[in-house]
C-alpha cells in the first residue's frame, strides 16, 4: 500500500464549482439516468464517482474548449457509458455461461453464443461514429417517437391505476344527482338525500361524502387559507385511509358544535405545525373557532388529486346542511361484497325517485345516477381522447420505425460491398445480421435515453401549461415503470426497423445486385415498390393523425376565443372572506367592503372596482326560484330558477356588462326599497309579453321579500359553451352585504403589481383579513380549460411530429431512389429525354406515393374523427377546412420533398453518370 | 530483486492493458482521484489517451478486485463543498505488476532492436 510520494491531486487542481456551464444539467441528468444500466456492484461502488468525474470533465471541457468541446465530451462519455454497461452485462452473461475453470481475462473466444459480442458492440459503435449523420437521424427520430409513447404510457397508466389514496378503488362507486328539466347533468348530493340513499341501498357497504372547502387557519403570523375537505364521519373508515397517528372521526362528531375536530395531512403537520410530536389534542383556530387535532394521516393519503388538501373536518349535520336542495356533496359509495355497480345504480335510482315523490318541493325531477371510479375521475370526453391519443402515438412510433427502416435499408445497401466482402471471407449470415442488429440496438438505446429527457421536458411543459391545477398531470414523473417501458420500446424498435433491412442486406440477392452494379433493374424495381409502399403508409398515418390534431385544436381554439360577454383582459379578481376578530366581534361586512373598495379605487391606474358574490366562469351561484308578482300561474315551480348573484354597481362597470334597460344600482338602494336587476335571458324567459322594469319579483321562496326590477343587464356567457346563457338575478350589495365577496378590478397596472398593492390597502383597513384566490379573469378562463388544453396541445404536438417524420420520409425515399437511378436517368437522357421529362418522371413517382397515402389517410381520418364528436365544439367531425386543408398541405409538402431530388436528377450530366460505374 | 514477467504471482496479470498500465503508472506518483488520473494520463500521452468516467472506473474496479489498486484515504484538503473525493493508491502487487510489465515490454523492444533494423510496419 502506498502512502508515500507527492499527492498527484495537488498538482492537478479540479475545476472550480462556481457556475454551471450551459448543458451541464441536461448532461448530468442523462448520465445519471444511464448509470442505472450498469450492473449493480459497479454502479453501487463507482456510480457516484463516475457522475462526479463526468461533471468535472464537462466543466473542464467547457472552460477550455467551449460548448463544442463540452458537447463532444458529453457524447463520448455517454457512448462510453452505454458500451461499458453493455460490455459489463455481456461479461456477466458470459460468466454465467462459461465454466468456472476459464480465466477471467481469457481471450475472447469462449465457444458460446455470445462469442465476440463485446467486439461486435465496439465494432458497431465505431461504424456509427463514422456515420454521425445517420446515427443522429435515427436517434432523433426514434427519441421523438419513444418520448411521445412514454408520455402517453404514463397518462394511460394514471387512468388505469390512478394515484388516489383509497383502498380497492374498483369497488368504489360515485352517485351523483341530475335533473334533465333543469339541464343539470352532474350535481352533488345533499346530506339529507345521502342519508336516505344510504339507508335504502343494500348493495352498498357504505356511503360517504366529501365537500372541498377552504379553511382559514389562524396562526401566530398572518392568517392563511388552506385547502380542506369536509367529510361525513365514516369517510376514512369506508375508504381505507386509516390515520397514521391518532384516530378518524367518531359518528357523534357530526352533531353541530361537536364537529370542531380535525384530521390533518402529514404535510400540514410538517409545514403548519413544524412536525410537533404533541400535535394530537392540540387546539388550532380554524375559521375563527377552536378545533382539536385528533389524527394525522399517513403519507399515502396525499397522492393525486388530494395534494392540495391539508385539513379534514366532519360535515356538521345542522339545519342548513340538511336542506335537501343543498346539493354540494361529492358522494362515494363502496359496493357490498358480491354486489355489482348495476345493482347499486338501480337501487339508488329507485330511491331517488322515491325521494322525488316524498319531497316534491326540493327533489322534483331530480334523480341519482352512479358512475364507476374511472368515469367519475376522468369523464367520458377525456376517455375518448385518451383512446384516440393512444392510437395516435402508436402511429407516430410506426412512422418513425418506417422512416428508420428506410434509412437503415439505404445504409445497408450502401454498405453492401463491405457486407459482401465479409460474406465472401466466410462470415456467417447470422454474424452479419447480429452485427447490424447490435448497431441498431445501440442506436435505439441511445434514442431511449434521449427520449426520456424529452419526456421529462414534455411533463414540465404540461405542468406549466395547466399551471399545476390538473392533479393527474402533476403526478406524472419518470419512475421505474416508465424506465422499463422505455427500455422495452428501445429494445423492440430495432426488431421493427432493423431486422428486415439486416436480413435483406445479408441475403444473397443483395450481393448479386451489387455485383451487377445498377444494371439489374428488376431488383431495383421491386425494391422501389416496397419503399413506395412504406412511404404511402407513412403519409396515410400522418394524414390521419393531423386530421385528428386539427379537429381538436381548432375546436379548442374556438372554445378559448368565444366571446365571454365581457373583456377578460386586465381584470384582476380576488376574494375576501371576512373573519371574525379574535374577540368574536364581527366586522360589519358593508362597511368593510365599501371601505376596501374605495381604497382600491384610489390606487393610481385603477379604472373601476366592483364587488360580486360569485365571479363569472367559476360558477357556484345559488339557484333560486323566481316569482313575478301578478303572474299567478306564471313560471312558478322548479323551472323558474335563476342564478342569484349579489353585486354592486361597480361590478357591471368593471366587467363591462352594459345595462340595456332601466338603471344600474346606485346610492338610492342603500336607503330605498328592495330592488333587483335581471339579465336579458331572464327577461326573455319570464316576461314574454310584459314589461320587466317596474314589476315586483321574489327570489328564493315565499319568505323572501318583494323586489322591484330596476334594470336589465346584458347576459354573461354560459361557461359551458354549448349551453345558452343562464338567467341571472342581481341583488344590490348595499341591501344584501355578504361576508364573502370577490373584488373585480379593472386597471392599467400589471396584475401582479396591482395584487400586492391591493393586499396592502386591505390590510390597512383590517390586517386580519386574508385575500384569496388572486387571478385575472383571463387566467380563470384559461384555467377552466386547463386539462383539455394540455391534451389538445399534446395531440397537436403528436401531429406535428408525425408530419415532420412523414415529410422527412418522402424526401429521404425519393432522393435515395434518385441516387439509385442515376444510371437509368443518365441512359434516358443520353437517348434524348429532356431534363423536364426527368423532372416530371421523378416527381410523379414521389407524388403518386403521397397521393395514395393522402387518400387512405383521409378515409382513416373520417372513420376516427367520429369518435371525437363529444370533444368538438363549433365544428363537425367532417370539418371541411380540416379535410381539405390537411391533404392539400401534405400534398404540397410532399411535392416539394420530391421536387428537390427531382431537380437534382434533372441536372445530371448523362456523361458523368454513365462513366461513374 | 526486481520482479520479472516470469514471477508466477504476477504472471497472471500480464500483459497489462495500456489503459491499466497508465493508471498504475499515474498512481506510482502517489494516491490520486479520478479527475487527477484522467488529466495526468491525458498530459502524459499528449491527449492520445482520454479516459472517460465509465471506462476509468470499470478499470479501477477490475484492478482493485485483482489487488493491484486499493482505496486510499483522502487528504484533508481534498474536501470541497463537503464532498470528499475518492482516492486510489497502488498496492505492492501493483508496483510489482507494472515493473514486470515494463520488463516484459523492454524484452520485446530489445528483441526488435537485436534484429538491427526497423521492422516494416506499413499497410500491405
Amino acid at each position: 500500500m502506498s502512502n508515500a510520494g507527492s499527492r498527484t491531486a495537488a498538482a492537478s487542481k479540479a475545476p472550480t464549482w462556481k457556475r454551471a456551464p450551459a448543458g451541464l444539467g441536461a448532461f448530468r441528468r442523462l448520465y445519471a439516468l444511464l448509470l442505472r444500466a450498469l450492473p449493480g456492484p459497479l454502479r453501487r461502488d463507482y456510480g457516484g464517482d463516475m457522475l462526479r468525474l463526468a461533471d468535472e470533465l464537462y466543466r473542464d471541457a467547457h472552460a477550455h474548449g467551449g460548448p463544442r468541446a463540452a458537447a463532444g465530451l458529453a457524447a463520448r462519455s455517454t457512448a462510453a457509458l452505454l458500451s461499458t454497461s453493455l460490455g459489463a452485462r455481456a461479461q456477466q452473461l458470459r460468466r454465467l455461461l462459461t465454466p468456472r475453470t476459464h480465466r477471467p481475462h481469457a481471450p475472447r473466444h469462449g465457444g458460446n453464443p455470445l462469442r465476440g459480442l463485446h467486439h461486435d458492440i465496439r465494432l458497431g459503435l465505431r461504424s456509427l461514429i463514422r456515420e454521425p449523420a445517420y446515427a443522429a437521424m435515427v436517434v432523433f427520430t426514434l427519441a421523438l417517437a419513444i418520448s411521445v409513447n412514454s408520455t402517453m404510457f404514463s397518462m394511460v397508466r394514471m387512468l388505469l391505476v390512478p394515484p388516489v389514496p383509497f383502498d380497492e378503488v374498483e369497488r368504489l362507486v360515485f352517485p351523483f344527482a341530475y335533473n334533465q328539466e333543469l339541464n343539470r347533468q352532474r350535481a352533488g348530493i345533499s346530506l339529507a338525500d345521502l342519508q336516505d340513499l344510504a339507508a335504502a341501498s343494500d348493495s352498498l357497504a357504505g356511503l360517504t361524502a366529501q365537500r372541498r372547502v377552504r379553511f382559514l387557519l389562524a396562526g401566530s403570523e398572518e392568517p392563511v387559507r388552506v385547502g380542506g375537505v369536509e367529510v361525513t364521519t365514516n369517510y376514512f373508515e369506508l375508504l381505507g385511509m386509516e390515520p397514521a397517528m391518532g384516530r378518524g372521526f367518531l359518528p357523534e362528531e357530526s352533531a353541530p358544535g361537536s364537529n370542531r375536530v380535525l384530521v390533518i395531512t402529514p404535510s400540514a403537520w410538517q409545514n403548519r405545525f413544524g412536525g410537533d410530536p404533541g400535535i394530537l389534542g392540540s387546539v388550532v383556530m380554524v375559521d375563527g373557532t377552536a378545533h382539536t387535532v385528533v389524527g394525522v394521516l399517513p403519507e399515502e393519503a396525499e397522492a393525486g388529486t388530494f395534494r392540495s388538501v391539508e385539513l379534514y373536518r366532519p360535515v356538521a349535520h345542522d339545519e342548513e346542511a340538511l336542506q335537501r336542495d343543498r346539493r354540494d356533496l361529492f358522494a362515494i359509495g363502496r359496493l357490498a361484497p358480491g354486489a355489482t355497480i348495476d345493482q347499486a345504480r338501480t337501487e339508488l335510482l329507485a330511491a331517488s325517485e322515491q325521494l322525488a315523490a316524498t319531497h316534491p318541493d326540493t327533489n322534483r325531477s331530480w334523480a341519482v345516477g352512479t358512475l364507476d371510479f374511472r368515469a367519475a375521475m376522468v369523464g367520458s370526453n377525456a376517455a375518448v381522447a385518451f383512446g384516440v391519443m393512444s392510437g395516435a402515438v402508436l402511429f407516430v412510433l410506426l412512422i418513425a420505425c418506417i422512416n428508420v427502416a428506410n434509412l437503415t435499408l439505404a445504409r445497408a445497401t450502401a454498405r453492401g460491398r463491405e457486407i459482401t466482402v465479409r460474406v465472401a471471407l466466410g462470415a456467417r449470415r447470422w454474424r452479419i445480421v447480429r452485427q447490424l442488429l447490435i448497431e441498431s440496438t445501440v442506436l435505439a438505446l441511445l434514442a431511449g435515453a434521449v427520449g426520456l429527457l424529452m419526456t421529462s421536458a414534455i411533463f414540465d411543459a404540461m405542468v406549466s401549461l395547466t399551471r399545476g391545477r390538473v392533479g393527474m398531470i402533476n403526478e406524472m414523473r419518470i419512475d421505474t415503470g416508465m424506465l422499463i417501458f422505455t427500455l422495452v420500446l428501445s429494445l423492440a424498435t430495432p426488431i421493427l426497423f432493423a431486422l428486415w433491412p439486416a436480413m435483406r442486406a445479408s441475403s444473397g440477392d443483395l450481393s448479386t445486385a451489387l455485383k451487377s452494379g445498377d444494371r439489374g433493374t428488376s431488383f431495383g424495381r421491386s425494391e422501389r415498390r416496397r419503399r413506395s409502399l412504406l412511404v404511402a403508409s407513412q403519409i396515410a398515418l400522418a394524414v390521419t393523425l393531423l386530421v385528428l390534431a386539427s379537429l381538436t385544436s381548432r375546436s379548442m381554439y374556438r372554445l378559448m376565443s368565444i366571446d365571454l360577454g365581457f373583456d377578460a383582459s386586465n381584470l384582476l379578481t380576488f376574494q375576501v372572506e371576512l373573519t371574525p376578530a379574535s374577540d368574536g366581534t364581527e366586522t360589519d361586512a358593508y362597511e368593510f367592503f365599501a371601505a376596501a373598495r374605495d381604497q382600491i379605487a384610489s390606487i393610481p391606474g385603477v379604472g373601476s372596482v366592483g364587488l360580486v358574490s360569485h365571479r363569472p366562469i367559476l360558477g357556484g351561484e345559488p339557484l333560486a326560484g323566481l316569482q313575478v308578482a301578478g303572474d299567478a300561474d306564471g313560471p312558478a315551480g322548479d323551472s323558474a330558477m335563476v342564478a342569484t348573484v349579489v353585486a354592486d354597481p361597480g361590478f357591471f362597470d368593471s366587467i363591462g356588462l352594459p345595462i340595456v334597460a332601466g338603471r344600474s344600482f346606485d346610492s338610492r338602494d342603500l336607503a330605498g326599497g328592495p330592488v333587483a336587476i335581471i339579465s336579458q335571458a331572464a327577461a326573455e324567459r319570464y316576461w314574454a309579453d310584459s314589461e320587466p322594469i317596474g314589476s315586483q319579483i321574489r327570489v328564493g321562496g315565499d319568505s323572501a321579500e318583494w323586489r322591484e326590477v330596476i334594470g336589465i343587464v346584458a347576459d354573461l356567457r354560459n361557461p359551458d359553451a354549448n349551453m345558452p346563457p343562464e338567467p341571472h338575478a342581481y341583488l344590490p350589495f348595499a341591501q344584501r352585504p355578504l361576508r364573502t365577496m370577490a373584488f373585480m378590478v379593472r386597471s392599467s397596472v400589471p396584475p401582479a403589481e396591482l395584487a400586492g398593492v391591493a393586499r396592502d390597502r386591505i390590510w390597512q383597513i383590517d390586517p386580519l383579513q386574508p385575500i384569496d384566490d388572486v387571478r385575472t379573469m383571463r387566467q380563470i378562463h384559461r384555467d377552466d380549460f386547463g386539462g383539455d388544453l394540455a391534451i389538445i396541445v399534446l395531440i397537436a404536438f403528436f401531429g406535428v411530429v408525425a408530419f415532420g417524420l412523414a415529410v422527412a420520409g418522402v424526401y429521404g425515399v425519393v432522393s435515395y431512389s434518385v441516387s439509385q437511378r442515376r444510371r437509368e436517368i443518365g441512359v434516358r437522357m443520353a437517348v434524348g429525354a429532356r431534363s423536364e421529362d426527368v423532372l416530371r418522371m421523378v416527381t410523379r413517382q414521389g407524388l403518386t406515393q403521397v397521393l395514395v397515402g393522402v387518400v387512405v389517410g383521409i378515409a382513416l381520418g373520417l372513420v376516427m374523427s367520429h369518435s371525437l364528436t363529444g370533444l368538438l365544439y363549433g365544428i363537425t367531425p367532417t370539418d371541411p377546412v380540416t379535410f381539405l386543408g390537411i391533404p392539400l398541405v401534405l400534398s404540397a409538402v410532399g411535392l416539394l420533398a420530391s421536387l428537390i431530388p427531382a431537380r437534382r436528377a434533372a441536372r445530371l450530366d448523362p456523361i458523368d453518370t454513365l462513366r461513374a460505374d | 530483486m526486481s520482479p520479472t514477467p516470469d514471477d508466477p504471482s504476477i504472471a497472471a496479470q500480464l500483459p497489462l492493458h495500456p489503459r491499466d498500465f497508465h493508471i498504475l503508472l499515474t498512481l506510482l506518483d502517489g494516491d490520486c482521484h479520478g479527475y487527477g488520473m484522467v488529466k495526468a494520463i491525458e498530459r502524459r500521452t499528449d491527449g492520445e489517451l482520454r479516459l472517460d468516467p465509465a471506462n476509468l472506473y470499470r478499470a479501477l474496479q477490475r484492478l482493485t478486485a485483482a489487488g493491484l489498486v486499493s482505496d486510499a484515504p483522502a487528504p484533508a484538503e481534498a474536501e470541497e463543498d463537503g464532498r470528499t473525493r475518492r482516492f486510489h493508491g497502488i498496492t505492492e502487487l501493483g508496483r510489482r505488476a507494472i515493473e514486470a510489465e515494463a520488463e516484459r515490454m523492454r524484452r520485446l523492444a530489445d528483441a526488435v532492436q537485436a534484429r538491427g533494423s526497423w521492422v516494416h510496419t506499413g499497410k500491405s
